[in-house]
């Protein structure tokens, strides 16, 4: 055996048992985690969404601290009676007249903070996949990888599941993650089980919108990645599809305005057509109404009523288009023998 | 003991293309090379193995199990080298043959032993650690062997295991698998390279133009010719040469002084060379039936297929 060193060893039988077929699905998306846990910029997002945990529970803190301040009736006239009190209702756009307690309104605070917080985490989000996504499939494509996946136990559905989650996964960390932690901190800061009773719709409203932001964020970057096997045309593909509608929509808007049509133009971009779904979905005028508050009082604070319709629609057929972009790539390129 | 893979009037189509035409063969466990030219219909074979690419119609299997119903099952039992680095970006040595384990099924922990076992038996030693991108093309090769040992298969597919590799890196790869043949694993070696097919590979089998040419034992294909001989002698080179000639011996070519490569007419006529030895006092050293090169049986099944 010449040209092997004297000390190779023969090759040797595994004698362990064989192990079982269920961690594949893990096993890749923690490998995908772990590369892309790699990239100090993603980190980074990652880590600042942690600001939103602190900037709403701080805000739910100083709620609190109002809820007992106009708790006792002195304070509360010290402070109606005082020359900045109108002037910041004045800002707001509110009239508070009607308020016997700030408790009530607490649900409106809350829905609105998070509605806001949403459309500043969708920017994060933006970012981040920008950074985790495009290699996700593409850099698998590049490196003409998939045989060594596809040669194993393991079928593209799997495969492309895993790598779903790992997207996924970081929307979850910026979108889901914060919101609910900072919901239990609001909870907890406010204490008791009304503030529970009173918040239970908006858990179930943050979980619908992370997870409907995790599916659709992940799919939609997992079907660029899949598109292209050069990871820097998928990163200009995920920013020219996220940014180029909003311009579009502006655009529309400003040459459109006060016309019938821009009530479906105006949702082109992707972003508005999540903010009308997260608008529908946290809708603040129900809370309202349901404070028993009157509306004049609060008018200019309200959004418009939003038509959540056309969104649904466009989000859905794009996210069942991207799921089947993502199979169709995979599956013809596993079953090519040229790309072995 | 079943078969190592078998295929019954196999037939792939890839819309207008046909990629194999009734391919009908059945390989018994071993090193069994598969040759033929670009095109052939070799990956397209491989990959239907692998139950990666659907057939069109026919049959297969490999280690007695269908490939169209347990894929699954044969997935886990074989091991694929493919022809391309197919390195996943940003893993060490180690850590793709780890995943490569994970990817199999097995355990963190399995996983992790397994890809040491695997990388010590390629002889890649402290390089395991650096990203598997920075390796030199011959550790790539060892690399990707190692990756489809992790799991130990009982049948391999390599597909140009020495492409790109230098003489002595060559040696090396197919002295891992004539071990790999010796310790009871069947392979299936796909390479143009036939001097590498003949140096390790029991049996072959010969493709073109999506065809089945020839199959067989390679010590069949490369048994003792009988018409051609060379021939070491002591005398006059070109009285010999002349009086071969005058007997109807063609000479095909002189390899030095005292050294012809000889054609008799028939198998029975080796009494030409002695009495053209006599006529021209010519002491013949030796005489050895000259043997048909792997590549000469490669060359005459195209011939066949293309005449």
């Amino acid at each position: 055996m010449s040209g092997i060193p004297e000390t190779q060893q023969r090759y040797h039988r595994w004698q362990r048992k064989k192990a079982r077929i269920t961690s594949t699905w893990f096993a890749i998306v923690w490998a995908g985690l772990k590369h892309a846990n790699k990239d100090s910029q993603a980190r980074a997002f990652v880590w600042m969404s942690l600001a939103f945990v602190v900037g709403t529970c701080t805000f739910f803190y100083g709620i609190s601290l109002a809820e007992d301040f106009f708790g006792s009736p002195t304070t509360k006239d010290s402070v109606q009676s005082a020359w900045w009190y109108p002037m910041i209702l004045n800002v707001l756009g509110v009239n508070l007249k009607g308020v016997g307690d700030v408790s009530e309104i607490r649900t409106l605070l809350w829905r609105t903070t998070y509605m806001l917080a949403i459309k500043v985490q969708l920017f994060w989000v933006l970012l981040t996949l920008a950074r985790v996504g495009p290699g996700l499939i593409a850099d698998d494509l590049r490196a003409r990888a998939l045989p060594i996946y596809f040669s194993r136990p393991l079928t593209p559905f799997t495969y492309l599941t895993a790598k779903w989650a790992i997207a996924a996964s970081y929307v979850g960390m910026l979108v889901l993650v914060p919101n609910i932690l900072s919901l239990m901190a609001g909870v907890l800061i406010t204490g008791g089980l009304a503030t529970m009773s009173q918040t239970f719709g908006l858990t179930i409203d943050l979980l619908t919108s992370g997870l409907g932001m995790m599916l659709f964020g992940g799919l939609l970057i997992l079907a660029i990645s899949s598109a292209t096997p050069n990871r820097r045309f998928a990163t200009a593909g995920w920013f020219a599809i996220c940014l180029l509608p909003s311009v579009a929509q502006a655009i529309v808007n400003d040459t459109l305005r006060g016309e019938a049509t821009t009530q479906w133009l105006g949702a082109i971009s992707l972003r508005g057509n999540i903010m009308i779904l997260t608008e529908w979905l946290f809708d603040i005028r129900i809370a309202f109404a349901d404070s028993g508050l009157p509306t004049e009082s609060f008018e200019r604070a309200l959004l418009s009523p939003v038509e959540p319709a056309f969104p649904a629609v466009v989000l859905g057929s794009l996210t069942i288009a991207c799921a089947l972009l993502c199979y169709v790539r995979v599956v013809s390129f596993s079953r090519s023998a040229a790309s072995m | 003991m079943s078969n190592a893979f078998a295929c019954d009037n196999l037939v792939k189509k890839y819309g207008r293309v046909t990629a194999l035409r009734g391919v009908t063969v059945c390989v018994e466990p071993g090193v069994v090379g598969l040759l033929g030219p670009n095109g052939a219909g070799k990956s397209t074979l491989i990959s239907i193995l692998l139950g990666q690419t659907p057939l069109t119609s026919g049959r297969a299997s490999v280690l007695g199990l269908s490939v169209t119903k347990k894929q699954r099952a044969i997935r886990r039992r074989v091991g694929f080298m493919p022809e391309n680095d197919c390195l996943i970006p940003r893993f060490s040595g180690i850590g793709y043959v780890h995943y490569a384990g994970r990817l199999s099924g097995m355990s963190h922990a399995d996983a992790m032993q397994r890809a040491h076992e695997v990388l010590d038996y390629v002889d890649l030693d402290e390089a395991r650690y650096r990203p598997a991108e920075q390796y030199s093309t011959g550790m790539k090769q060892r690399l990707k062997l190692a990756q489809a040992l992790v799991h130990d298969p009982d049948m391999l597919f390599l597909d140009e295991p020495t492409n790109g590799m230098d003489p002595q890196g060559r040696q090396v790869m197919l002295n891992l698998i004539q071990d790999l043949g010796n310790s009871g694993i069947s392979i299936l070696l796909s390479s143009h390279l036939l001097p590498d097919v003949e140096k390790v590979c029991r049996y072959v089998v010969i493709m073109g133009g999506g065809e089945l040419l020839a199959t067989g034992e390679i010590s069949e294909m490369t048994r003792p010719h009988p018409t051609k001989y060379g021939i070491e002698f002591t005398g006059n080179d070109g009285v010999f040469r002349d009086k071969l000639i005058e007997r109807h011996v063609s000479v095909s070519s002189q390899r030095s002084s005292g050294q012809l490569d000889i054609e008799i007419p028939d198998p029975n006529s080796q009494r030409l060379i002695i009495e053209a030895a006599r006529d021209s006092q010519t002491n013949i050293i030796g005489l050895h039936p000259q043997r048909s090169s792997l590549e000469e049986g490669f060359l005459e099944a195209l011939r066949k297929q293309q005449g």
